[in-house]
């Protein structure tokens, strides 16, 4: 068998830290879903174009399957969708229920962590910006209407709360 | 209040009678599509209400939740018949092992609606027979109200819970009375999904999350062209790769098998396979369309005759003729097909979302040889469905690689898999012509010319391994011929009344594997229809809603339909300024649909869709919100067809990929979309596909108005704009 190349790395992951052995070119989506077994993120298309595996890099969303794990810098934080509140409870996750948001839910963790990385940008958005912001993240079952609604909703209790 | 229904006692049966676990009661909920290959032939109970010692009322269903939410619109019609308190009802998947097929937007029209009303009075005569049992009292003076049973005459009053154990001891009963629909309380109101919380804190569990100890992970490369076989390919040379654990053959191509979804990934790159086509049949779009278009003039089979339709041709001299062409269609639900397989000598079990588990049994029997009995499906979430997972050839692939290396297997396709090897919405051809005298169509004749799904995901579904027999049959044309009229779906039961009418249908044979896109005919036929009603609409100098309505009952549900949809759009008002409008109606699986879609055409010919109004009759409501998302994902859904998807066959190779070529509706494209329904109390119809059908000519008939030009072919392109 050829030698397969292994490195040790160190994560700030959901507020802890976690080690992983593996071949450094992979994405963080593989990490963690096959190595940390955090399957709240989603594999939809591994070319970072329909925003199922989003993820945020130091509170910033990004498309976990276009990130090898040795692009990572050593303080880099990471969040998934499990650790973006301890209860599932962040404004936007509420909205989100408050609305009836998801259908087959598939891609509502990638949507999820998109509203909220891009709200702490912009906590009163208009539907343009709220388009800009979410127009890479698909839904299949097309409920763009209640993100979009959820999205307001959530930014009056970011900014009420 | 209805009269007292009886039904067979087989049909309930009351399950176990322990103390402490409540009042179960076990029934079949019937899934009679023969197309998904479902055939009851004994009771099996698989879904269960479980009233509990502490008030919870549990309700298990073996159907698939796929994003049509029927985890929270099954239970409310359970609830509502039990007067169940709703806040108490908690659903959770069902395994036994009789699912019903998920498709043809029958969850609660077609087979749900009586049942789970019987099943839900059932429990609640059963509850009140043991309270007055309990009070020595008539259980006439009882009555319930959200899972508390009271006896005004003594003021007594006892929570379901308190009774559960006693209503287990009695015997199920030979009739109930249903309600009367207009006592309903939760039947027909706004209901949050019960999945809501689970699916926004990555919890839900999709068969793509599934891990089990020792778990492999594995891709399949697949035969392309379509329908090759395989030659060699350089096995050795994969199977060294870094992580790289096994690489073989399989029925349905190579299979590699790694530690991780990521060496999976590396080692495929450098697989070659040779494969072997021989006799390819209409597998390229080019040849597939050219011959499409040679078939407008052969001889088809009439599927519906009104009036004398060859003579009107014959002597019509001002007739009106177009063309219409629709592409393939993928399916592009958000999660990848993938299934986890285990098979071990004595049993198997496979988790997997799909929309025909039982299915899912039978293909594991076969390949494994083992008996049913043997093997346990777990049902999951699905990530979307939309038709593409009621095909199960993908289990076929985790069946076969577990089965020879037996490992726990976790079989994934890539977006590029899904995009490239799916069962597609048929590109079709629609040949139409038409008469219209003094403002009324005169004649109508719509001419279908598509391949036939039915007929061709037999043969891809079986193939080589259909039944002796079987292939006979097949061979003979018996059951293709009967089949076919699957592809006048939405023509020949147009619902508008022609003096002079003929439909017909033309299918032929590809090799491109076929199966069923949300809506399925009903999404090529409704644009025919309804484009060639507006055109036909100006040729005769009358508004194209006016001419719909002359051509139906002013009373009939189409029509009401119609009407308020024109009304609430504002139709044949002013519209914002460089904003038009275009109307189309359809009628599928039970409900009417009407939709105005409001669009703008920049300078370099891009439609923008602004708003959507969309009136549909789907009979009896159950969760009007579930109503509204499931119109508005259909119209999104259609959308993205007439605005930007296609799929496109070069040599029996699918040419798109992913989303990037693959496009489909995004946020930054989203409409307003506000739905009415019209509420009566007729029985309920389908409500996940018959949004789609009216959206793509609403909106060809919107840039007919904005800017003259008429669009005969999707999905909408600015070359179309140019004279």
């Amino acid at each position: 068998m050829e030698k397969i190349e292994i490195s040790k790395f160190k994560l700030n992951l959901n507020g802890e830290v976690k080690r992983v052995e593996t071949d450094p070119s992979t994405p963080m989506l593989w990490v963690l879903r096959d190595e940390l077994k955090l399957t709240g993120t989603k594999f939809g298309c591994g070319r970072g174009l329909c925003g199922a595996c989003t993820i945020h890099l130091n509170g910033i969303e990004v498309r976990s399957c276009q990130m090898p794990i040795d692009s990572l810098e050593e303080d880099d934080e990471i969040t998934t969708i499990e650790g973006l509140s301890k209860e599932g409870d962040h404004p936007v996750q509420k909205a989100w229920v408050a609305n009836d948001v998801p259908q087959c839910g598939y891609c509502q963790s990638g949507q999820i962590m998109t509203a909220s990385a891009f709200l702490k940008r912009n906590n009163s958005p208009s539907d343009d910006d709220i388009n800009n912001a979410m127009k890479m993240n698909i839904c299949r079952c097309g409920t763009y209407q209640r993100v979009r609604k959820a999205i307001h909703s959530a930014s009056e209790e970011i900014n009420n709360g | 209040m209805d009269s007292p229904k009886s039904f067979s006692r087989r049909d309930f049966l009351k399950l176990g009678s322990v103390v402490g676990s409540g009042l179960v009661i076990g029934f079949h909920f019937p899934f009679g599509n023969k197309l998904m290959g479902a055939e009851v032939k004994e009771f099996k109970p698989n879904t269960f209400i479980s009233v509990l010692p502490d008030n919870r009322i549990i309700i298990s269903v073996a159907k698939a939740e796929m994003g049509q939410g029927i985890w929270t619109s099954l239970p409310m019609i359970i609830a509502e018949e039990m007067e169940a308190d709703w806040s108490n009802v908690e659903i959770v998947q069902s395994n036994e092992p009789d699912f019903f097929g998920t498709g043809g937007s029958s969850s609660i029209s077609r087979f749900g609606w009586k049942k789970m009303r019987e099943a839900g009075a059932i429990a609640k005569h059963m509850l009140v027979k043991a309270a007055s049992l309990k009070w020595e009292v008539s259980d006439k003076e009882c009555e319930v109200k959200k899972s508390i049973i009271y006896h005004k005459p003594s003021g007594k009053s006892i929570s379901f819970g308190l009774l559960a154990d006693q209503a287990s001891k009695l015997k199920i009963p030979r009739k109930v009375t249903l309600k009367d629909p207009n006592n309903y309380t939760i039947i027909g109101y706004d209901k949050l999904r019960t999945d809501s919380f689970i699916k926004t804190n990555g919890t839900a569990s999709y068969s793509m999350d599934i891990d089990i100890a020792g778990m492999v992970y594995a891709m399949v490369e697949r035969p392309s062209p379509f329908g090759a076989k395989y030659i060699s390919s350089n096995l050795k040379e994969v199977k060294v790769k870094p992580g790289i654990i096994d690489v073989f053959e399989t029925p349905r191509g190579v299979a590699i098998v790694g530690k991780n979804t990521w060496s999976v990934i590396q080692a495929r790159k450098s697989l070659k396979v040779k494969w072997d086509k021989k006799k390819p049949v209409n597998n390229d779009s080019d040849i597939y369309q050219a011959h499409m278009l040679s078939l407008i003039s052969e001889k088809a089979k009439a599927v519906r005759k009104e009036g004398s339709p060859k003579k009107v041709l014959k002597d019509t001299k001002d007739l009106f003729e177009a063309k219409y062409h629709l592409p393939f269609q993928t399916h592009a639900a958000m999660e990848p097909l993938n299934c986890v397989v285990d098979v071990k000598n004595d049993s198997c079990e496979i988790w997997v979302g799909t929309q025909n588990a039982n299915n899912a049994i039978d293909r594991a029997h076969k390949i494994t040889g083992l008996d049913k009995k043997k093997i346990k499906l777990n049902l999951t979430f699905l990530g979307g469905g939309f038709g593409r997972k009621s095909f199960n050839d993908w289990i076929d692939e985790g069946l076969y690689i577990s089965h020879k290396i037996k490992k726990p297997t976790k079989l994934i396709w890539l977006r590029e898999d899904d995009t490239k090897h799916g069962f597609y919405r048929p590109s079709s051809l629609h040949h139409m012509v038409g008469a219209i005298h003094e403002k009324k169509i005169h004649l109508w004749k719509h001419k279908v010319i598509s391949p036939d799904v039915v007929g061709q995901q037999m043969v891809y579904q079986y193939g080589a391994s259909l039944p002796g027999i079987a292939k006979g049959i097949m061979s003979l044309g018996i059951i293709k011929g009967k089949m076919s009229e699957i592809i006048t779906e939405g023509a020949k039961k147009i619902n508008y009344d022609f003096p002079n009418m003929l439909i017909e249908m033309k299918p032929f044979e590809t090799d491109v594997p076929l199966g069923f896109w949300r809506a399925v005919y009903d999404s090529q036929n409704a644009f025919a229809n309804e484009c060639f009603i507006d055109e036909l609409s100006y040729e005769g100098g009358i508004d194209p809603v006016k001419l719909r309505l002359k051509h139906l009952d002013p009373s009939s549900r189409s029509a009401i339909v119609i009407k308020k949809a024109a009304k609430l759009s504002g139709w044949g008002k002013k519209t914002k300024a460089g904003h038009s409008q275009g109307f189309a109606y359809h009628h599928s699986f039970g409900s009417h649909v009407a939709e105005v879609a409001e669009i703008s055409v920049s300078k370099s010919n891009k439609v923008k869709v602004h708003k959507v109004t969309c009136v549909v009759d789907c009979g009896q409501t159950v969760n009007p919100m579930t109503i509204r998302a499931q119109m508005q994902g259909a119209i999104v859904y259609g959308l993205g067809a007439t605005l930007k998807s296609e799929i496109t066959v070069q040599n029996g190779k699918v040419n798109q990929s992913n989303y990037d070529d693959y496009e489909v509706l995004r946020m930054n494209e989203m409409p307003q979309i506000d739905v009415h329904i019209i509420i009566n109390n007729e029985d309920p119809g389908g409500v996940g596909e018959p949004g789609l059908p009216p959206i793509a000519p609403a909106v060809t008939n919107a840039v007919f108005a904005a800017t003259g030009k008429r669009i005969r072919k999707l999905p909408i392109s600015p070359k179309d704009f140019k004279a």
